[in-house]
């Protein structure tokens, strides 16, 4: 039987849905005993499937990282870098220092960061997670940041961590192996990584290791209290993800210029940045795609971390 | 001058196997929503043009026995354009013939080809996200809502829900990666019939 539409020649200049209207009065016309080809349309309105394309916008435009930063661009391998690191902390002469004031159960791990309009964010967990924690922030002069505030964190030990999926809000971990094979493994546990993951479809997204990795880096040295040979355990795991790039100068959010280790995950990137001496962490820094040295600065110092005996009195916010 | 009100679908199908002004009408009405539609469950460019002119065949040759006592004329619709793209329908006779003739996987041009096949991209991933974002945790969900709606940054909207910025970038990683994981895994659905589109 030949078929009603097979025509050697498209026209192209109209889309499928005008052509297919074109055969369906046809048919209309034969099935009614007129001959004619009726066709009452005259234009290729194009069709338009907008809500399809921002159904799925919805997803691009909420993972975006935030807007980004300066750096410059290398090729080089951090592994190096990250290696010798971990060489560092474990011989530093705070070395002793560090493990002689480890946090105890009923103390808190004090954290503050700083970001480039000049807000300060005071964190104040509870070392175990049993107790709610603080976080306290006072706004920079550029009023482009919120208001002052405080926030009280709920409390989330290790183990509810493991039985209940909350995030941890420990600022210590004890329990928190040295040695990188466990250390990932344990990192998986606590929810701190998703390497777990590995062999799904997120896990074979090219950078996904680097980028969960270094998020879970973040997470631990931005608010954690941790050991050397803890903190040299992650170096090693950081090493051997093999997506780091090194970028020799690069200033965190207060201008403290130091060795930015650097990743990228679809289409944004991120870094690290470490004093060059020392190797804590100084920042953290941000790029919606590559980076590039106009983009606005997003990111934040480490202005340090230390061990107190309780959390403000009073959850009232500060004055703005 | 009196402005002419749009006729509603039930109107349109009593009268568009005779009309050809109801048909455009009701076909220009729906012919995106059952092309999205159909692209969502089929997986070639030629099944969903097959679909779409199999299901408009169908309301010609059908319209009449629509009877609004029984439902919408919208579910009738989708009903039609389901049962094709599960190979249910169970056309005979002089439809099946028309159906043999008119295929519309026979008028694509390969730019037609090209935007069916980006729309199929599209429609699977979103119902994927539909999945994704419907099974994920409320935590990660309120996360996302302030980042979207109140276009707060990861930090504010992490300080927002009384969390450290880090813990939200985290929880915005794990809703990343169940999205991707979402978007690239398997996808239950039903599916067009491919030998249903087939010549008999």
């Amino acid at each position: 039987m030949k078929q009603i539409n097979s025509i050697n020649v498209i026209d192209a200049s109209r889309p499928f849905e005008e052509r297919l209207l074109d055969e369906l009065l046809v048919v209309q016309a034969s099935m009614n005993g007129d001959g004619r080809a009726t066709s009452l349309h005259r234009r290729g309105r194009r069709i338009i499937f907008a809500a399809a394309v921002a159904a799925v916008a919805v997803g691009v435009v909420v993972f975006q990282t935030l807007p980004g930063s300066v750096g410059t661009p290398t090729s080089a391998s951090a592994a190096p870098f990250l290696r010798q690191a971990a060489q560092v902390v474990l011989t530093a002469p705070t070395f002793s220092e560090q493990n002689a004031v480890a946090p105890q159960a009923n103390q808190y791990v004090y954290s503050e960061t700083e970001d480039p309009s000049g807000t300060l964010t005071q964190i104040w967990l509870s070392a175990d997670g049993s107790l709610p924690g603080l976080q306290r922030w006072t706004s920079g002069i550029t009023g482009e940041v919120p208001a002052s505030g405080a926030i009280p964190y709920p409390a989330c030990t290790v183990a509810l961590a493991e039985s209940t999926g909350c995030f941890p809000q420990a600022g210590y971990f004890p329990n928190m192996p040295t040695n990188p094979n466990a250390l990932l493994s344990y990192l998986n546990q606590i929810g701190v990584v998703d390497s777990a993951t590995a062999g799904s479809p997120a896990a074979s997204t090219p950078g996904w290791s680097d980028n969960d990795l270094a998020n879970g880096v973040i997470y631990l040295m931005q608010t954690s209290y941790l050991l050397p040979a803890q903190q040299a355990a992650l170096f090693t795991l950081m090493s051997r993800t093999g997506g780091f790039t090194l970028v020799p100068n690069m200033a965190d959010a207060i201008g403290r210029v130091g060795v930015g280790v650097e990743w990228s995950f679809e289409g944004s990137a991120e870094a690290l940045i470490f004093n060059p001496t020392t190797y804590a962490l100084l920042g953290v820094r941000s790029w919606p795609g590559p980076p590039v040295l106009s983009a606005p600065y997003d990111g934040d110092a480490l202005l340090g971390i230390s061990v107190v005996n309780s959390i403000p009195p009073s959850q009232t916010p500060p004055a703005s | 001058m009196s402005i002419e009100e749009p006729l509603d679908d039930v109107e349109l199908l009593r009268t568009l196997a005779k009309s050809p002004r109801a048909f455009e009408t009701f076909y220009r009405r729906h012919v995106s929503d059952i092309t999205r539609y159909l692209a969502r469950r089929c997986r070639t460019p030629e099944d969903v043009a097959d679909g779409v002119s199999a299901t408009f065949l169908a309301v010609l040759t059908s319209a009449e026995r629509f009877d609004p006592e029984r439902g919408t004329a919208f579910a009738w619709l989708y009903t039609i354009a389901r049962n094709e793209a599960r190979g249910q329908s169970r056309s005979a006779g002089r439809r099946e013939a028309l159906r043999v003739r008119l295929r519309g996987s026979a008028l694509l041009s390969q730019e037609d080809t090209d935007r069916l096949a980006e729309l199929i991209d599209y429609e699977r991933a979103a119902a994927r996200l539909n999945v994704a974002l419907r099974t994920a945790p409320a935590t990660e969900l309120e996360l996302l809502d302030r980042v979207v709606s109140n276009d707060e940054s990861a930090t504010e909207a992490a300080r927002s829900l009384g969390i450290s910025p880090s813990a939200g970038r985290k929880r915005l990683e794990r809703l990343r990666g169940r999205v991707t994981d979402a978007i690239d895994g398997p996808l239950t659905l039903d599916h067009c019939n491919d030998s249903s589109m087939e010549e008999k």
